[in-house]
């Protein structure tokens, strides 16, 4: 099993440049881009360039694995003999202490108007994870959303509450450090329950209607919603009353009767499943992977801010002069002057598709490596989004927070050069990934910034760790 | 250039969009954030979402406004369960509207239980008046506000009691002057005509078909001063007879006549209702119809967007040694007889029709059902609005102006134009950028959904799903273009599209809306083809399309490139003899030039000789359809260089026999005096020398390999040959008319959408060759051919959001920051750069 804190990448401390200007770029990618019609103007000109300063850290030189995800997923916990590392409040709440939300406005299924997430009186990650889901259901089943003290009125919203109280229940040793402190709602929905099967009825009441809503009743790929509610059902008929994250939350893409990877075939040798990224995964369980690697190793890991990725994966380490010409907007980017749909986003090219070829995966990961001294970093572009520990800002727009007279920066000759801050501010409801999926609308660049919400995971989002002096806190 | 003010709902800073809307920073901002200017209180402060004016200082402070189904203003309210409009141009008005003793204004409504005025300055504005007597009711009702000269109109109205006091007469204008001259009141009289008689004088027709050849006549569309004041001194000479309104023409209310555009400005309160579809079309009466002398181009269609440049497009440059195509019947003239048809004409008068009275590029936006086009429209026109600010926009000093279609109306069908022909223009036309784009983009994208789908309208247009969306783009102040698109469902295009191989006139189409995309079509500069990755038939539908559009093309395509080879052929001589310069040279040259003369005189010998045995051929050709056809089994080839010498030589001579030969029938008769005409026009010496002439040119262009020519002219400007042109390509076409169908198209994209969601083709390119297989072979074609009329066939990838994200079953698009719009303006701005640059 490899160790990821083992083979982490030393990125230097010094300025470097954020974002990046079409007119900046090295001119075979530009004249490249013109003649296909590509649109990398449009990708770029969403992040400008900033030049900002950035202290030293260490990355992980690929996303984590399924392998390592597993491996914190089933560590036992290091006081508690017999019980599982996942299993401790104290995770869950230092996880949601460091991503804390407030108030999420999400749109409703009435055009034009939204609804309201409260996750102000959630006390961990668990709690609000759980909560999301519940909010998620009652938008869909009852088109709002319902107070915590009501218990339902008709069938279809009694059995939301009675579910969701159900799985609050089953999980409240992580999200309470003692006694459970039950919303009035959910102890008249609890104490309406009179059987395991009643619980599983409801939650069958609840997993046939979000089907019917979807149309995906039989068939399809089942959304979040219907795979936590899937494996609820199968603790509860499995007949256990308390749960274990490791059978709610676990990845949404592991297959929950085997983690066994698929076999290749007679003549191709399919990827390692435990080496490929661990993906679906929601921003908190990542953090809460890097909460364990801090605990086992004793280093300050952390998820990488914006800027650190960029410069991992974008940045010129060698020389002294700071000139537009070092920023590179491919990792690979120096090796070969090929561009993103070069390899991935195109018909024939799919990256799932090369991980039942070991040989051609290998291939792709060595080819859009970007080389640090003797060292490679990978994975940087088109392997899936990654969550990074930065909010979105909806308020912000083309890096306008350097516009800010607070910004803290000095001047070197002609250049001014920032102070690079974290966004953390508490009211964004998404959190910045970087990285690019396979498949996306024009180019994926190393300047590529989309956002998600932390409460779920995403097919095409994995994540890396830094150890970063931000850890340090 | 921005005005700030502040948010009435959030207290953030506004920023000014046009001169009716502003933009809320706050993007939580309970309002919404785009703010209208109130009519009532003259601030920013009408919000869209909520409809309802948040200055609390405001009268209708808290007062909820809907959408009018008859004036399409959000200005229809409640009070005291009585639920009317405050428009007061409103339709409905007409009939209850009285002048307010308070504020002495027509602004009185008259509604079942109270009175009520609606003019924003008076002290009683919105007060409910309550009846005290039905006396006093029917007194006040009965007071006519109509001029005498409108006394038949009056007659109509019901329940006039002969016991009332004198008339009142109406409200004087604002800047009411003194007595008007003779002038100013013929003015007046004209505004209050209809459209169609401000149109009925001669002047103002085009002079025959040939100075007008679509039927535009600038009159109609650029009523200047001056044409309105010719109109009004005719409409007053009328004004001697008593005025009469014509039975297509509902009589107007006097109300309007009087009150003039100032009131109109202040009654309607905000924005219009932009964007709801289930308005009720049926209460407007029809108006009058469109002049006959306004009659745009016939074309044929899909969706459309339209650019019109500041100058109209130059005639192509005479070819030097091919004749100009003959000319064929002109299209017939645009049947304006639905709501649609006539907003079509409408805009082609105000929008696409520039003072010379020539067509402005139009670049159409062509998607099938679930190809994204409401998404692509929005997303354009979210960047047009926001352009470098937010999104990438390397167009500098260029932005979209919004349109006010009420100034459009008044400039080209005069400020008296009926309410309900307004109303009419404002249902079937929106402003692309800052009312459809802007509604769109607030309710759906921002909020995490996909623009819904564009409702295919019924046949008894009940609702206005099919809308013309137009803005006006300028750089560096001045007016570079109007956009105009047509947003209508993808079904609407799918019929268009499969009938547009087969439809060859206009009249066999029965929708409205399909002759609208008919036309548009075939009016196109441009077109921008929508594709859905996703849908398996695209190559099925679009082939036949495809090949129609290259089939159109071909002549025209053929005479550029003989144009264009024969200005090489003519520069390659040039350069040989300018290398003439040593004295070997100077021999060399006047060898060739004795050799040149002898050939002469033996090529004047041979087509002699060739016309003579020719003549014998044609004298000995019995005047059946048997000898014909025996004639052209025989000598066909030189049938066919006669024609084409007599084209070259003689063109007038020849157009004339053509429209003989078509005019008393292709009998075997006519067929034979047809070229008996011509060789006996050959006997005049002039037009033997020049047949002559034609004649050794292009056995000469033969000598030079012209094929190699061609070749060398395609690789110049970089056009790849799928399949190499020859000569015969250029003979084929030589003096050949052209077809009309398409005349002006030169660009061609092919813009596949979604491909944040789909994997794409790379290079762009080679998307036809893999996915288009049919119809790839028509456009390798087709690219040739508008790379020759200076024009391309581009293919993008494109996605409007940059990438959707899974919520729930379904992908949405993410936050609005996170948006990265790839290749949306692209298309449009390249088509229409290029087309500056060509100009």
């Amino acid at each position: 099993m490899s160790d990821a804190a083992e083979g982490l990448i030393e990125i230097p401390a010094g300025p470097f440049l954020l974002g990046a200007d079409y007119q900046q770029i090295a001119p075979e990618i530009r004249a490249s881009d013109q003649a296909k019609c590509l649109g990398l103007g449009a990708v770029l000109a969403a992040t400008p360039p900033h030049w900002v300063d950035l202290p030293a850290f260490r990355i992980m030189p690929r996303m984590v694995t399924n392998g390592q995800y597993r491996e914190f997923w089933t560590a036992p916990h290091p006081e508690h003999p017999g019980r599982l590392f996942i299993d401790d409040y104290e995770l869950w709440s230092y996880v949601w202490e460091l991503y804390r939300l407030t108030d999420v406005r999400v749109p409703a299924s009435e055009r034009g108007s939204s609804l309201i997430e409260h996750y102000g009186g959630c006390h961990t990650a668990i709690d609000a994870l759980v909560r999301s889901y519940a909010y998620e259901a009652q938008r869909l089943l009852l088109g709002h959303h319902m107070p915590p003290t009501e218990a339902g009125f008709d069938t279809v919203s009694r059995a939301v509450a009675r579910t969701f109280a159900v799985l609050r229940r089953g999980l409240a040793h992580v999200i309470w450090p003692g006694t459970p402190l039950f919303d009035p709602g959910e102890r008249e929905a609890l104490s309406a329950i009179g059987s395991r099967e009643q619980a599983i009825a409801e939650v069958h009441t609840v997993e046939e209607a979000v089907a019917e809503r979807h149309g995906i009743a039989t068939q399809g790929k089942p959304t979040p919603l219907q795979v936590i509610l899937a494996r609820l059902r199968r603790c509860l008929e499995s007949g256990q009353e308390s749960f274990s994250p490791s059978h709610i939350f676990r990845p949404l893409l592991w297959p929950d009767d085997s983690d066994r990877p698929k076999k290749g075939g007679l003549f191709m040798q399919r990827v390692p499943w435990e080496d490929l990224p661990v993906v679906g995964i929601s921003l908190y369980e990542a953090a809460a992977y890097t909460a364990w690697l801090r605990v086992r190793s004793g280093l300050s890991f952390v998820l990488p801010s914006e800027a650190e990725y960029e410069k991992a994966f974008g940045w010129v380490l060698e020389g002294e002069a700071l000139t537009p010409e070092r920023k590179h907007i491919y990792p690979w980017q120096g090796v070969n002057s090929l561009d993103f749909n070069q390899w991935f986003s195109r018909d024939g090219h799919s990256v799932r598709a090369l991980e039942s070829r070991a040989a051609a995966y290998r291939s792709l990961l060595e080819d859009t490596a970007r080389p640090i001294g003797a060292h490679k970093l990978y994975q940087g572009l088109g392997f899936g989004w990654q969550w990074t520990r930065e909010r979105f800002s909806e308020l912000e727009r083309k890096y306008n927070r350097f516009a800010h007279a607070g910004c803290l920066r000095r001047r070197c000759g002609e250049l001014t050069i920032y102070t690079y801050q974290d966004c953390v501010d508490v009211h964004c409801r998404y959190f910045v990934v970087r990285g690019a999926p396979d498949q996306l609308g024009g180019p994926g660049t190393v300047t590529r910034r989309f956002a998600l919400s932390p409460l779920r995971g995403y097919e095409e989002c994995g994540f890396r760790c830094v150890v970063s002096a931000a850890g340090d806190g | 250039m921005s005005k700030a003010m502040t948010c009435f709902d959030c207290g953030q800073t506004l920023s000014i969009v046009t001169s009716t809307s502003w933009k809320c920073g706050n993007l939580l901002c309970p309002g919404g954030t785009i703010k209208y200017l109130c009519g009532f209180c003259k601030q920013p402060s009408f919000s869209n979402k909520l409809r309802v004016c948040s200055n609390r200082a405001c009268k209708t402070h808290g007062l909820r406004r809907d959408p009018c189904p008859d004036c399409h203003n959000l200005s229809l309210v409640t009070i005291e369960g009585a639920t009317f409009c405050i428009n007061r141009r409103c339709p409905t008005n007409a009939q209850r509207i009285s002048t307010c003793p308070a504020c002495n204004t027509l602004s009185l409504i008259h509604l079942p239980h109270f009175d009520i005025c609606i003019k924003s300055t008076c002290r009683d504005l919105l007060r409910v008046q309550r009846r005290q007597a039905k006396a006093d009711e029917l007194t006040f009702i009965a007071a006519p506000a109509a001029p005498a000269s409108r006394a038949s109109d009056d007659a109509r109205t019901p329940a006039a009691p002969l016991s009332q006091p004198a008339p009142t007469p109406p409200a004087p204008a604002p800047a009411a002057a003194p007595p008007a001259p003779a002038v100013e009141a013929a003015e007046r009289l004209s505004a209050a005509a209809p459209p169609v008689a401000a149109l009925s004088s001669e002047e103002q027709r085009p002079a025959s078909a040939e100075e007008d050849p679509y039927g535009l006549s600038q009159s109609v569309f650029h009523l200047t001063a001056r044409h309105r004041r010719r109109s009004a001194a005719d409409a007053a000479a009328a004004a001697l007879a008593p005025p009469a309104p014509t039975p297509e023409e509902p009589a107007k209310p006097p109300q309007s006549v009087a009150e003039g555009p100032a009131a109109a400005a202040e009654a309607a309160p905000a924005p219009p209702a932009s964007g709801t579809p289930t308005t009720n079309e049926a209460a407007p009466s029809p108006p009058a119809p469109p002049p006959p002398t306004a009659q745009p181009p016939a074309t044929a269609g899909s969706d459309a967007a339209a650019l019109l440049p500041e100058t109209p497009p130059a005639p192509p440059a005479a070819a030097p040694a091919t004749p100009e195509p003959a000319a064929v019947p002109r299209r017939p003239p645009l049947r304006a007889d639905s709501e649609i048809e006539r907003a079509y004409a409408f805009i082609e008068r105000a929008l696409l029709a520039d003072a010379e009275r020539a067509l402005a590029p139009i670049i159409l936006v062509f998607g099938l059902s679930g190809s994204g086009k409401s998404t692509y429209l929005t997303m354009l026109g979210e960047i047009l609005a926001n352009r470098s600010s937010k999104y990438y926009f390397p167009y500098p000093g260029v932005s979209a102006h919004s349109i006010h279609l009420d100034d459009l109306i008044d400039r080209v069908e005069g400020e008296a134009t009926p309410e309900a022909r307004r109303s009419e223009l404002r249902r079937r036309i929106r402003d692309l950028v800052y009312e459809y784009a802007t509604q769109n983009y607030e309710e759906y994208l921002l909020n995490g959904a996909w623009v819904p789908a564009t409702v295919r309208e019924s046949g008894d247009e009940a609702a206005a799903h099919s809308l013309f969306l137009v803005t006006e783009i300028v750089r560096h102040s001045a007016v570079l273009g109007h956009l105009v698109t047509i947003e209508t469902s993808g079904e609407d295009y799918l019929e268009v599209l499969l009938k547009l191989g087969k439809v060859r006139h206009i009249d066999e189409l029965s929708s409205p809306l399909h002759r609208v995309l008919f036309r548009l079509v075939d009016a196109a500069t441009g077109i921008i083809v929508l594709l859905d990755p996703a849908s398996p038939d695209n190559d099925r539908l679009y082939a036949p399309f495809f090949r129609v559009i290259k089939d159109e093309l071909e002549g025209r395509a053929a005479h550029a490139l003989a144009q264009l080879v024969d200005r090489r052929l003519q520069a390659e001589l040039q350069a040989r003899q300018s290398e003439a310069t040593s004295l070997q040279a100077v021999l060399e040259r006047e060898e060739q030039n004795a050799q040149q003369r002898a050939a002469y005189e033996a090529a004047r010998q041979r087509f002699a000789q060739d016309l003579r045995a020719l003549a014998n051929a044609l004298a000995s050709t019995p005047h059946t359809h048997e000898g014909v056809a025996q004639l052209a089994a025989q000598h066909q080839q030189r049938l066919d260089e006669l024609e084409l010498l007599m084209r070259r030589a003689a063109p007038e001579f020849m157009q004339r026999a053509e429209e003989q030969f078509a005019k008393h029938g292709r009998t075997a008769t006519n067929y034979l005096l047809y070229f008996q005409g011509m060789l006996q026009a050959l006997r005049d010496d002039a037009v033997f020398t020049r047949a002559l002439r034609a004649r050794i040119e292009l056995e000469d262009s033969r000598s030079r390999q012209t094929d190699q020519v061609i070749a060398r002219v395609l690789a110049d400007l970089g056009i790849p040959e799928p399949e190499p042109l020859h000569e015969a390509f250029i003979t084929r076409w030589n003096g050949r008319a052209t077809s009309r169908r398409m005349e002006r198209l030169r660009y061609l994209s092919l813009v596949i959408t979604k491909s944040d969601r789909h994997p794409i083709v790379y290079p762009p390119s080679d998307y036809p060759k893999f996915k288009l297989p049919t119809s790839s072979t028509h456009l390798s074609t087709l690219a040739t051919y508008l790379a020759l009329l200076g024009g391309f066939l581009r293919c993008y990838n494109a996605t409007a959001i940059g990438y959707a994200v899974q919520r729930g079953h379904q992908y949405c698009p993410g936050p609005g920051n996170s948006f990265t719009p790839v290749n949306i303006v692209e298309p449009l701005f390249d088509m229409l750069l290029s087309e500056a640059a060509r100009r």
